[in-house]
């Protein structure tokens, strides 16, 4: 039985996006008409100290799905003597995230203003914009934004690589293809400051920290005041995509309302006649399965990140929110997700390279009924041996925790496939949703 | 088509405009290695297709080994050189939204080769499939088949 739980009004707030609706915006005459402009310009009358300042006592954190504090990078980062690169990883490899790509396409300038006041900041006199090849839209969106706005003070530069990437691979993938290496993660030295690249040093973000620089400048930090939770103040843009009514990118404020209001409030909530069955909470490589006693959560990744928060810790990802129904079934579910890690993974580790690739054409048996009877206890062996010991990025190790923990939400599911298969009827026609928000 | 070792001979005839298109690439980086990257999207937006005897251009701009350039190449995703190819979103979001149904249409059309591809960015408007590198999504029925009669 479905419990009737009272979903709270949740309404949309847009700080990233501010001005995304407006025609045009896409273009510098109308985007500086719109304010555009304004936070580097104060930005720039500023020292840069003064504008680290402003960022910590603002506590914006990365985007990404990290969460780290910007401004405390930045001090970092000119305590080691400045960066003289800031990298823009517009890669976005996690499945069901499209939202720096969005912002790249309708809202370039908000992006260009974002990374040229991070350039301050931090001494930097280059940007390198690191985009997957075959953003064609983005792509062109940003080049046009950087041929508006050419200037003497910071060059940007654009840089197309070809994918596939390893997902939850950090910032040293983009170093690494800026430098001109295959697309391999490099050990984590455990700074969070600064990569090297070229003779210098490069400071990577997350195309989504970076939009949110304008407003906050501009407003000396005022926007973030009164927005958001107090570990991660401001808002998050959330890629509602899947079984929903409204499908969408919603850009809501953080610590308010919960799961539940985002995906059964502003998303729409289950089509007729269907139930939520579970959610990945995806993004930054990770996807916790939430089932529908979890859904209760709220929005706010500080209490996510808190040590003692139980399974779901640490997890709250970069706001890729996938929703299946109960025409969906967990098992093809973990078998999709598993041969998206195994044609993405690099290659270097062994146990990811070796063990991607098998966990999928496991749980393809397992999907197709044609499983041995140890095959599951397998899976979950595999699943529990890809630990960060022994892989040298996020992806082998977030490929296990997602096919584990869809196990866990779902053991009979799971079971059943090793005695003849599904019992789920799967649907797999072709649905139109309600509408769609943010499209473009 | 040569998808094996770069032939050390064979240099592919690079029109002009190209190489000055190359050149430009290469001085925006303060090392011409970092540009290897976008050289290699360059030569597969205007060739259509990796031909290994293109490692030897791009390994002498960026100061690369051949068989690095070559190496890097071939981990890349690559169109085949021949026939229309397109991509379908077979993601989660797209799976669930009918990307099954999109590669059945497809498949019965000649000439069109289908690939299942893992997630192009458009998921909360799935399906999604990419045709010459152009993003069509909220693919319906109908509209898929506006597309698959529209220019043919
Ligand atoms: S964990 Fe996988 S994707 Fe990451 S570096 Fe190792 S082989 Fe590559
Ligand atoms: S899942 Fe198809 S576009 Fe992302």
């Amino acid at each position: 039985m479905r419990l009737l739980r009272e979903i709270a009004e949740m309404e949309e707030r847009r700080i990233l996006f501010e001005g995304i609706d407006t025609p045009d915006i896409d273009r510098w005459p109308v985007y500086c008409k719109h304010g555009g402009g304004q936070g580097l310009l104060r930005a720039r009358s500023l020292s840069p100290e003064n504008v680290i300042k402003e960022i910590q006592s603002a506590r914006l954190r990365g985007r990404g799905g990290a969460w780290r504090l910007v401004g405390d990078r930045w001090q970092q980062a000119q305590a080691e003597g400045g960066a003289d690169y800031v990298v823009v990883d517009l890669l976005e490899p996690d499945p069901g995230r499209f939202r720096d790509r969005k912002l790249a396409e309708r809202h370039p300038h908000r992006l260009l203003e974002g990374a040229r006041i991070a350039a301050h900041a931090v001494g930097a006199t280059s940007i390198f914009l690191c985009i997957d090849a075959e953003s064609l839209r983005a792509r062109q969106a940003l080049q046009q934004a950087i041929v508006a706005t050419q200037e003497q003070a910071t060059t940007i530069q654009l840089h197309p690589a070809r994918g596939p990437f390893p997902l939850a691979a950090g910032s040293s993938l983009a170093v690494e293809l800026l430098r001109g290496g295959r697309a391999e993660p490099q050990a984590d030295d455990g700074v969070a400051g600064l990569d090297r690249l070229f003779a210098g040093s490069a400071i990577v973000h997350s195309a989504s920290t970076l939009g949110y620089l304008p407003a906050l400048l501009a407003t000396a930090g005022d926007v973030f005041q009164t927005v958001g939770s107090e570990w991660a103040p401001g808002t998050q843009a959330f890629c509602v995509s899947g079984l929903v009514r409204r499908p969408g990118l919603y850009e809501v404020e953080l610590g308010r309302g919960t799961v539940r209001d985002l995906i059964e409030g502003i998303a729409g909530g289950a089509r007729p006649e269907r139930a939520i069955k579970f959610v990945l909470h995806a993004g930054y490589g990770s996807s916790p399965v939430l089932t529908a006693g979890d859904l209760d959560r709220p929005l706010d990744p500080g209490l996510w990140a808190d040590p003692a928060g139980g399974p779901l810790s640490g997890v709250f990802g970069g706001g890729a929110v996938i929703v299946a129904d109960d025409s969906v079934c967990p098992v093809d579910t973990a078998r999709r997700l598993a041969q998206a890690y195994a044609g993405a993974a690099c290659g270097k580790c062994l146990p990811c390279r070796e063990g991607t690739a098998w966990l999928a054409a496991a749980l393809s048996r397992l999907e197709a009924g044609t499983a041995q009877a140890n095959d599951l206890a397998w899976i979950i062996q595999r699943c529990n041996h890809l630990t960060p010991a022994v892989a040298l990025c996020g992806h082998a190790p977030s490929a296990a925790r997602s096919i584990r923990a869809l196990h866990d939400a779902f053991p009979e599911e799971f079971a059943a496939h090793l005695d003849g298969g599904c019992a789920v009827a799967k649907d797999l026609s072709m649905k139109v949703p309600d509408s769609i928000h943010m499209r473009y | 088509m040569n998808q094996g070792r770069p032939e050390a001979a064979a240099r592919p005839v690079v029109p002009e405009e190209l190489a000055d298109r190359a050149h430009a690439i290469v001085a925006a980086y303060p090392e011409p290695k970092g540009a290897l990257h976008p050289l290699l999207d360059l030569v597969l937006s205007e060739t259509g297709s990796w031909d290994g005897t293109w490692a030897g251009w791009v390994a002498q701009l960026t100061g690369t080994p051949v068989v690095t350039v070559h190496g890097i190449a071939r981990s890349r995703r690559l169109p085949e050189a021949d026939g229309e190819e397109i991509a379908v979103c077979t993601g989660l979001s797209c799976r669930w939204m009918g990307a099954e149904a999109v590669c059945q249409r497809l498949q019965e059309v000649p000439n069109i080769r289908v690939v299942a591809v893992n997630c192009l960015g458009a998921c909360s408007a799935a399906p999604a499939m990419a045709r010459n590198g152009r993003l069509h999504d909220g693919l319906t029925p109908e509209r898929l088949d506006a597309l698959v009669a529209g220019d043919r």
